[in-house]
């Protein structure tokens, strides 16, 4: 099924434009591995569900009560599809990129696009809400002609928002999901993260399912700096001297911690969890969300 | 190798900032942007420099390109101290004895100038050569490393002008000229050490337009007395008023930096010695007022005796141009001879008018000698003669005398007389015989006419109110009888025939009267136009009959103005003997000369040149300009051009291969530079 090989992200990205560089990897990689079942209006329904006193009347099956004399609702298409709904992290840290031609916006960028072209193309509805201190933008998830169109304008904005407030940013959309969907975050997750697990509790809960893609550059994970540096730090400006030597081990102790940190708290509330460093290819994290909402 | 600036090779000590700062551990100076801090804690470095040399290569390149650079403005030279006959320089001391380096004790810092040159000059392989210059430039050694032998002391000033300009250019030719044993390699060219007051009346008009050879260097001490006063005021000659030569003037000049504007102006009586300090005792005479920068022109003060010759001006501290000698114009020999083929003294002759029109005056003194055919002998010499009156017949022994006397450039005067033939004329003029020419007698008598005033022997005429010929009746005249193209007719009778002719010749000019001023030929001896036309012919003869009323000690005496000169004395009573044929007498001192011709005595007033007074410094740059020597004439200065390095270095120009030798390094330091910023 995967008799192809895996394409080096840096080759990926020299596909300047989004949509085709979503395609691509589609089309190569995950043809035919996934028909979702078709849950729109134009196929005929799924199942019927008994009548609760209260429920509008309108979607009463009066043919099958004439039939049966029995109150049952038939199951409509936007019940039966899915909705996905990306939350996409536009904040100024997703900038960062040590690799040549592409930063974390670009990689996180690529594999949302390509999630939501292979959701439209299965016709699942797909939204976008992208935010730095706070959503910027916001995209309900919809199933229409330009909505992948106006997904990738958005994911296509580079990132230039101040800092990253993943706790408010989660606490200002939940408002917005009104439907359950499954939840897509996007983000590297470099913040404190005591503040962030409350509303991703919320968020589950609101959620049909969550799945979190810590996206981090191999610098990141590595402290891949070879001199005494003037470190800027992206969003917030504040600036350090460090020696990388005597400053490595330090630093990915506490990085450890915090990935062991989030990958226990993400085990603990059921939410699916992928790192991606953006030097390794995206197909194998594509899979694994795909195959699971396939199932 | 030698180094000709060796502190330039002080920059190699900047070798050292290239390897601090590589050394250095460097401060980041650029920020990198990281996505979060949330991880990491400050580190600062530990220390600011590094046991390890950062890029060594690099570090190598910068120091090797600081060193040649050092290198090259040391100014590097293959030079074998041991070796040094191979650069034997020449050095040639040029010493001003001009009249302005009389005052004060210029003549003693000359003398420590000329110690001190020389002892640099020793030992560097060198060899010198002494000239002095005023007016003139001479050679008092040749070219020797003995030297001691050179100014002992140092040489006495004269009281001439000040010519640098010739005496640059005779030293030039001195160096080049000399001759160079062939066992001792010399450096081409030499150095010129000018040792002079460098004063403005300076001349330097030798030096213009003309190429100095760039091998000749130049290298001025500038003197100066130990007590420099700048107050300086001079007397000299003024012309006279148009009209009254006799009477003297005299210019005053006071000097534009001068801090003293009284002047006291007498005669100095006969005999007193002079004073030196006479600002101390100033003498009774004329006060004057003279603001610094302006002169006056006055008539000199009457004398007080008629012996007394010499004026002084007091009040200034520069002594040495205070005095001018006067004496009244000399007056000038004349000598005429009177060629007539018998001798005849009475009023019916010739001669008696001649005599009569050339007589003794203030600034002339004519004398005429008379010579028959019975009188001529093969020593006569007719070349000391101003004019020759000759009446024809023309004896045909004289013409070759008279040929030599045209060679002189000046005129014979032929009176044609009655006479059968022409030989000696005919002879003298290179024509044909035209045999007899017999006397025209007029009816009654003939007059001048068609007077070419244009001729200088016709031009006191020229005046209409001179031009009146018609009082002058001529009784009797001589055809022309030559048909000579070269021929010039001055004047004609009023029956057109040629009355005056001018007959020029290579060198010198015949004119001939077809009458003569004797009583039964003319009335011109009696006429008013006899003397003025005499005196036009011995004019046109011998040049300018004015006297030379100034002279100074530059310029040297015409003697052919004084023929037979037998003898000159000078003013500190030296008699010089004039040789035979000694046409000048260069005077050495200012004063009164007395040169004795026969048995007359004239005296001349020998003056300080005018320019010698002058005594503001010079414009240097302008006669460095014209040399292309240093700038300078310092003691760095001398010791750099008694030493053989800098000629040698710059013929080796070493320095540019070390330069050349940088600029590779550089560009490799470039290249490995780049490659290193790339890599990191």
């Amino acid at each position: 099924m995967f008799a192809a090989t895996l394409i080096d992200p840096e080759a990926l990205h020299q596909i300047r434009n989004l949509e085709v560089r979503a395609r691509s990897l589609l089309q190569n990689y995950l043809r035919g591995i996934h028909r979702s079942s078709h849950h729109g209006h134009s196929t005929e329904f799924t199942e019927y569900r008994q009548y609760i006193p209260g429920e509008d009347t309108r979607n009463l099956d009066w043919r099958l009560y004439a039939r049966t004399d029995r109150h049952y609702i038939r199951k409509y298409e936007d019940e039966t599809n899915h909705r996905f709904h990306i939350l996409f992290d536009q904040s100024r840290s997703m900038a960062y990129g040590s690799t040549n031609g592409y930063n974390k916006a670009d990689y996180a960028a690529t594999l949302a696009a390509t999630l939501a072209y292979h959701l439209e193309q299965q016709h699942d509805a797909t939204g976008l809400t992208t935010f730095d201190v706070k959503p910027t933008h916001h995209i309900p998830p919809r199933y229409r002609p330009g909505q992948l169109r106006r997904i990738f304008h958005h994911l296509e904005i580079r990132p230039n928002g101040e800092g990253t407030d993943l706790a408010a940013t989660l606490e200002a959309t939940l408002p917005l999901l009104r439907h359950r969907a499954t939840t897509l975050l996007i983000s590297d997750f470099l913040a404190p993260l005591q503040p962030v697990e409350q509303q991703l509790v919320h968020l589950r809960a609101r959620s049909q399912e969550l799945i979190m893609l810590q996206v981090l550059d191999p610098a990141e994970l590595t402290l891949g700096l070879h001199s005494d540096t003037l470190l800027e730090d992206m969003e917030s400006r504040e600036k350090l001297h460090i020696d990388p030597q005597a400053a490595k081990k330090s630093y990915l102790q506490k990085l450890q911690s915090h990935l062991d940190h989030l990958k226990a708290f993400a085990a603990a509330e059921d939410i699916q969890y992928h790192l991606l460093p953006t030097n390794q290819p995206m197909e194998l994290a594509l899979l694994d969300i795909i195959k699971t909402h396939s199932a | 190798m030698s180094l000709l600036a060796p502190l330039y090779l002080l920059g190699a000590l900047a070798i050292a900032i290239p390897i601090i700062l590589h050394r250095r551990k460097q401060r980041p100076d650029k920020t990198t942007l990281f996505s979060t801090l949330l991880f990491l804690e400050p580190t600062p470095p530990k220390s600011k420099t590094k046991t390890k040399i950062e890029h060594p290569l690099l570090l190598l390149l910068r120091c090797l390109a600081i060193l040649l650079v050092a290198l090259c403005f040391a100014r590097p030279l293959l030079f074998n101290p041991d070796n040094k006959p191979d650069f034997r320089q020449r050095h040639l001391l040029l010493v001003d004895t001009s009249a302005s380096m009389q005052r004060g004790d210029l003549r003693e810092v000359l003398q420590d100038s000329l110690k001190d040159t020389i002892e640099t000059l020793k030992g560097n392989n060198a060899e010198a050569a002494l000239m002095t210059f005023d007016r003139e430039t001479k050679a008092l050694s040749q070219f020797t490393d003995a030297f001691s032998s050179l100014a002992q002391e140092a040489p006495e000033p004269t009281w001439h002008g000040t010519d640098i300009g010739d005496a640059l250019c005779t030293a030039a030719e001195f160096i080049q000229q000399a001759p160079k044993p062939p066992e001792t390699a010399f450096e081409t060219g030499g150095t010129i050490h000018l040792f002079s007051d460098l004063q403005q009346g300076a001349d330097l008009a030798g030096l213009t337009g003309k190429t100095w050879p760039p091998d000749i260097r130049v290298v001025l001490h500038s003197l100066t007395p130990s007590l420099d006063a700048t107050d300086n005021a001079s007397i000299e000659a003024a012309p006279a008023l148009p009209g009254k030569p006799e009477e003297a003037r005299i210019r005053i000049s006071n000097a534009a930096n001068s801090s003293a504007s009284q002047f006291t102006l007498a005669w100095k009586e006969q005999g007193t010695e002079d004073n030196a300090t006479s600002k101390a005792e100033p003498q009774v005479g004329t006060i004057l007022q003279i603001a610094p920068g302006e002169s006056v022109i006055l008539p000199a003060p009457p004398k007080p005796d008629a012996a007394t010759t010499t004026l002084e001006l007091t009040g200034d501290s520069n002594p040495f141009d205070n005095q001018l000698h006067i004496a009244p114009p000399p007056a000038r020999p004349i000598h005429i001879l009177h060629i007539r083929p018998k001798a005849d003294d009475t009023p019916k002759g010739t001669h008696y008018y001649l005599q009569k029109a050339f007589q003794p005056t203030q600034t002339l003194l004519p004398q005429i000698a008379s010579l028959t055919p019975d009188a001529v002998s093969p020593k006569l010499d007719f070349t000391q003669n101003h004019l020759i009156v000759a009446e024809t017949p023309i004896p045909a022994s004289l013409t070759g005398l008279l040929e030599d006397y045209h060679q002189t450039g000046r005129t014979i005067l032929i009176l044609l007389q009655d006479h059968d033939h022409l030989p000696g004329l005919t002879t003298l003029l290179r024509l044909p015989n035209p045999g007899s020419v017999p006397a025209i007698p007029a009816k009654d008598y003939h007059l001048f006419e068609n007077l070419d005033t244009s001729h200088p022997v016709l031009a006191p005429f020229q005046d209409p109110r001179f031009r009146d010929f018609s009082k002058l009746h001529i009784w009797k005249h001589r055809p022309w009888p030559l048909n000579m193209e070269r021929a010039q007719i001055l004047a004609k009778f009023d029956d057109g025939l040629p009355a005056m002719v001018h007959v020029p010749h290579e060198k010198g000019n015949t004119l001939v009267l077809t009458t003569s001023w004797a009583p039964g030929d003319s009335q011109l001896a009696l006429s008013t136009k006899f003397i003025p036309l005499l005196y036009s012919i011995l004019e046109y003869s011998i040049g300018n009959l004015q006297p030379q009323t100034r002279y100074t000690t530059d310029t040297p005496i015409d003697l052919s103005q004084f023929p037979r000169t037998t003898s000159i004395t000078a003013p500190n009573g030296e008699n010089h003997a004039v040789r035979e044929g000694q046409n000048h007498f260069q005077p050495e001192l200012p004063g009164i000369h007395r040169i004795q011709t026969g048995e007359h005595s004239h005296t001349l007033a020998i003056n300080l040149p005018p320019k010698e007074s002058d005594l503001e410094p010079m414009n240097v740059a302008a006669l460095l300009a014209m040399v292309g020597g240093p700038a300078a004439g310092n003691q760095e200065d001398q010791n750099a051009a008694a030493s053989p390095l800098p000629h040698l270095e710059a013929s080796q120009k070493m320095w540019k291969w070390f330069l050349l030798a940088a600029l590779l390094v550089l560009a490799m330091e470039t290249i490995l530079a780049a490659r290193l910023t790339r890599s990191a």
